[in-house]
């Protein structure tokens, strides 16, 4: 007993959370990630990674959706908490621990959870119209989202570990099916020419999933699927090879992504073909607590912190998120000077991450111009010399319907950096999210 | 008789993996059932002091194993890990084959008057192994493998000029190389 | 030949696991110290970030995933520790050894190689994408890295004459040979950072890809996949340690204990460098390692094999 309550309050000490960042609530995701990192906390990079799944905001139905299943993903014990403004980041991570190291309650969650790894939301089981959009949707997205990809869409955590009960059956249980989304490295489903049917249909998202989710029905009949995840379709790569196309979202919820933004991708090995991009919207009632003003210093720093994350330089991140706070503190770069100059030079001088920022294309500007080094180098050097007059620079913003064509083409490496470095216009971002506009 | 429990160990490991090669229904699990089956020759090669050439065996095995496991399963071109499939085709055909060179290579170690040990093996086997197989034509097998690399990589870049990323090549990080397809 | 080793017996097999593991320990632990430092806490903070990871994950429940191919994936999760044991059955410390394998050289060369395997299976057992494809750059990465590897660890084999780890560590009493082929000692080096992934060689398992081939791992799981990687890194050095920089040669203290000296100084010092350096974009690392380094790297297997000829002769 005595060993299990040590094991406990070892394990809480260093909880890492997935941070869902609701588009509006800019500032809160900034005081939310800074008090993870002066509790010594971490950042989850996916939800399998994750003990607390913490929403910036009041997110839209169909974000939402999403969210509940980047949470079943959560492998436990696990937490939720919800925090609407910067003032309230402590408390909520607060409350999360307090869930975390409740034993008892974690066991009751266990308990609660089905055993096998259920499939998202099944294609077939919502009817029609809107609501199968969202579903289907958000299966997808959970997908991924972060983790996870699809296939496994669900998360089933057998439980194991440490606790008790628990059945845990392998795998595959495929019953539900639902496929769609997922199925992770082979894809999903949709032959090839639904793939086509799925990407071109431009309207509204509601009819699109709709859409392929009978392709996909159909596809279940045809063939007796394991797990009822359907074969990928092929096509023809750049290479001259044929390989299978599959449907793999990214975002909403994904580490170090603009907020609320799905980019459903066709991608062939790790090659992005083509893409559609979509903000998923805040909730209509919700009234967002607000951004960090676009182009201040603060917001140049989050800017260079997000580019550097998707890097893979975790310090140099730190960095510019601490300056980003600091700033934020004092209202201006006063202080901050000498750690800025700091950072923007090791940036500078890093060839390794110039060997690996050249040559991707930057969304920003009209129209898109330059490389993400050359959009990274630009935001630090705003953040060091601000306007006189405290008026912010304005970024150079591109419309969210640039985005697929910027990332065709190129591998998924490259399209994380592309889409982190991408300064999309804000009115895209909070308009309601009716597909690419 | 620890040797003894070792070899029957391997070799009945090696069979064993063998046959799950056809019996599994993933190429992923196919293929690495073939490299268990490689890693343990090479292991029994061990036992007979072939240090060098088991430990090679192991290496070029693995190797080979996991880029064919990526072939295998491109080729497929269908989902293969979910997919259940027969490893085998053309079955009868296959075992008349895989029978007769059975019964060969059987009778061939039956029948084969195998010579008796004259001296003791060498100090350094992996030298004289050295020595055995290159010798006097160090020289040539040195050239020679440096050619037949040289064409291979140049056969693949004539093929695929811009590479996978359609990046031209020269990439040393400079900002016209990866710049997107148009 | 290789008469300057002891070859203990196998009893002592689980006390080179546990100095394997304090190692892999020693490694995240100064890991945890420089990120603390670099968010702006004391260090001394990020001291205990080994043990609150592991507690954290022990309580941590499984994933499982639909479809997932549970043997496979458990083989890639689990053989990582193994491998790197299997590694350092290999490495002298001090004037013992487990196995004074004639051809320890290759033995090292042909787990590295063993570790292909492995972390393609851990990407591939998820049935997930972004695992799938973490798995399938290790593979590009491993073709950029593994023949500089070999031409690397062939440099000091060459200039001792033998494949022997023992003879190559008898072989530079006086002068280390990180001193007089030091490209192959920093191709070597590279090539632990990348055989571990670890920055600038982590875009397997790259935050660009939700973890890619961690993403779907969580529980024991996870730790397993931790820990081979940082005990891969540990088994790395101390390889580094024996062929590169003397072994156990040393003034004052016992070889044993310059042994691990040296293996820790080694480790934190490729820690501290993981942490300086972000992630190469996987695309961009296949030709670095073939148009730059393996040149290079043979260059100086080529002024090495001169140097044995005429110093020999």
């Amino acid at each position: 007993m005595g060993l299990r309550r040590r094991l406990t309050a070892a394990a809480v000490r260093r909880a890492t959370v997935l941070v869902v960042e609701v588009p509006g609530w800019g500032r809160t995701r900034c005081a939310v990630e800074r008090e993870i990192r002066d509790r010594g906390w971490r950042p989850a990079a996916s939800p399998a990674d994750a003990d607390v799944l913490l929403v910036c905001g009041r997110p839209g139905a169909r974000l939402a959706a999403a969210v509940d299943l980047a949470w079943e993903q959560l492998p436990g014990p696990r937490a939720r908490a919800e925090v609407l403004t910067p003032s309230g980041a402590s408390a909520a991570l607060d409350r999360a621990l307090d869930g975390l190291a409740d034993d008892d309650g974690q066991r009751a969650d266990a308990a609660a959870r089905p055993g096998d790894p259920a499939m998202g939301i099944g294609a077939d089981e919502d009817p029609d119209g809107d609501d199968a959009g969202s579903g289907h949707e958000t299966s997808d997205e959970d997908s991924d989202d972060g983790d996870s990809d699809d296939g496994d869409s669900d998360d089933g955590d057998s439980d194991d570990g440490d606790s008790d009960d628990g059945d845990s059956d392998d795998g595959d249980s495929g019953d539900g099916d639902s496929g769609d989304g997922d199925s992770g490295d082979s894809g999903d489903g949709s032959d090839d020419d639904g793939a086509e049917d799925d990407e071109s249909g431009e309207d509204e998202s509601g009819e699109d999933d709709a859409d392929d989710s009978d392709d996909s029905d159909e596809m279940d009949m045809d063939m007796p699927m394991p797990a009822g995840i359907p074969l990928a379709g092929g096509g023809e790569a750049r290479d001259g090879l044929e390989m299978d196309l599959l449907h793999v979202p990214l975002g909403p919820v994904l580490p170090a992504w603009p907020p609320g933004l799905v980019l459903h991708c066709t991608v062939q090995g790790d090659v992005v073909q083509e893409a559609r991009a979509e903000v998923l919207p805040p909730g209509p009632d919700a009234e967002p607590d607000g951004d960090l003003v676009q182009g201040s210093p603060a917001d140049r720093c989050d800017r260079a912190a997000r580019i550097l994350t998707v890097a893979g330089w975790a310090d140099a991140a730190a960095a510019a998120a601490r300056l980003r706070d600091e700033l934020l503190d004092a209202d201006g770069p006063g202080s901050s000077r000498p750690a800025l100059d700091r950072l923007d030079r090791r940036v500078r001088r890093s060839w390794t991450l110039r060997r690996s920022l050249r040559g991707v294309p930057a969304a920003a500007g009209n129209p898109p111009a330059g490389d993400v080094h050359d959009q990274l180098l630009r935001h630090l050097d705003q953040a060091r010399h601000p306007r006189e007059g405290g008026v912010p620079t304005p970024v150079a913003t591109v419309p969210l319907d640039r985005l697929p064509d910027l990332v065709a083409g190129q591998e998924l490496a490259a399209v994380r950096l592309l889409v982190a470095a991408a300064d999309l216009s804000p009115a895209t971002l909070v308009r309601s999210g009716a597909g690419l506009s | 008789m620890v040797d003894d429990i070792v070899f029957w160990g391997l070799a009945v490991v090696s069979v064993a993996s063998g046959v799950a090669v056809f019996r599994v229904d993933s190429m992923a699990r196919a293929t690495y059932a073939l490299a268990v089956s490689f890693v343990t020759v090479g292991l029994v090669l061990l036992l007979f002091g072939l240090d060098y050439l088991g430990i090679v065996v192991v290496l070029m095995m693995v190797m080979e194993m996991a880029i064919m496991a990526i072939y295998m399963i491109m080729f497929m071109g269908m989902n293969p890990a979910l997919m259940p499939m027969s490893m085998v085709h053309g079955k009868r055909t296959a075992v008349t084959v895989a029978g007769l060179t059975f019964a060969v290579l059987a009778a061939g170690i039956l029948l084969v008057d195998w010579p008796e040990r004259r001296g003791a093996p060498a100090a350094d086997l992996t030298l004289s192994l050295g020595h055995a197989v290159m010798g006097s034509k160090m020289l040539v097998m040195i050239t020679v493998s440096a050619v037949l690399f040289a064409t291979i990589v140049s056969a693949l870049v004539l093929a695929l000029p811009r590479g996978r990323y359609d990046t031209d090549g020269a990439d040393d990080g400079d900002r016209a190389s990866g710049e997107a397809p148009s | 030949m290789t008469g300057a080793l002891t070859q203990v017996p196998a009893g002592w097999v689980p006390l080179a696991a546990v100095l394997l593991l304090a190692l892999a320990a020693l490694g995240a632990t100064v890991d945890g110290a420089l990120a603390a430092r670099a968010q702006g806490r004391h260090w001394g903070s990020g001291l205990g970030l080994p043990m609150a990871e592991t507690a954290r994950l022990l309580r941590q429940r499984r994933r499982r995933t639909v479809a997932a191919d549970r043997p496979l994936w458990l083989i890639g999760t689990g053989g990582l520790l193994v491998v790197a044991l299997l590694m350092v059955v290999v490495v002298p410390l001090g004037r013992w050894t487990l196995s004074d394998l004639p051809v320890g050289v290759v033995w090292f060369n042909a787990m590295d190689v063993v570790v292909w395997a492995l972390v393609w299976l851990a990407g591939w057992g998820p049935n997930s994408a972004h695992s799938l494809v973490g798995g399938y750059r290790f593979l590009a990465q491993a073709l950029a890295y593994e023949l500089p590897l070999m031409f690397a660890i062939t440099a000091p084999a060459v200039a001792a004459g033998s494949l022997a780890v023992g003879d190559v560590v008898a072989a530079q009493e006086g002068l280390w040979f990180a001193v007089w082929m030091p490209v192959a000692f920093l191709v070597f080096c590279g090539a632990v950072l990348a055989f571990s992934v670890r920055a600038p060689f982590s875009a397997p398992a790259g935050a660009d890809l939700a973890g890619g081939v961690l993403a779907d791992s969580s529980g024991i799981d996870r730790w397993l996949l931790l820990a081979g990687r940082w005990a891969l890194m540990a088994a790395g050095s101390a390889f580094a340690v024996a062929v590169f920089l003397g072994g156990g040669h040393g003034p004052l203290l016992p070889a044993w204990l310059w042994s691990l000296v040296k293996t820790g100084a080694l480790l934190a010092v490729l820690v501290w460098v993981r942490r300086r350096l972000p992630t190469v974009r996987p695309d961009r690392l296949l030709p670095f390692g073939w148009v730059v380094v393996l040149p290079l790297v043979l260059l100086q297997l080529l002024v090495v094999a001169v140097v044995v000829v005429v110093g020999g002769s």
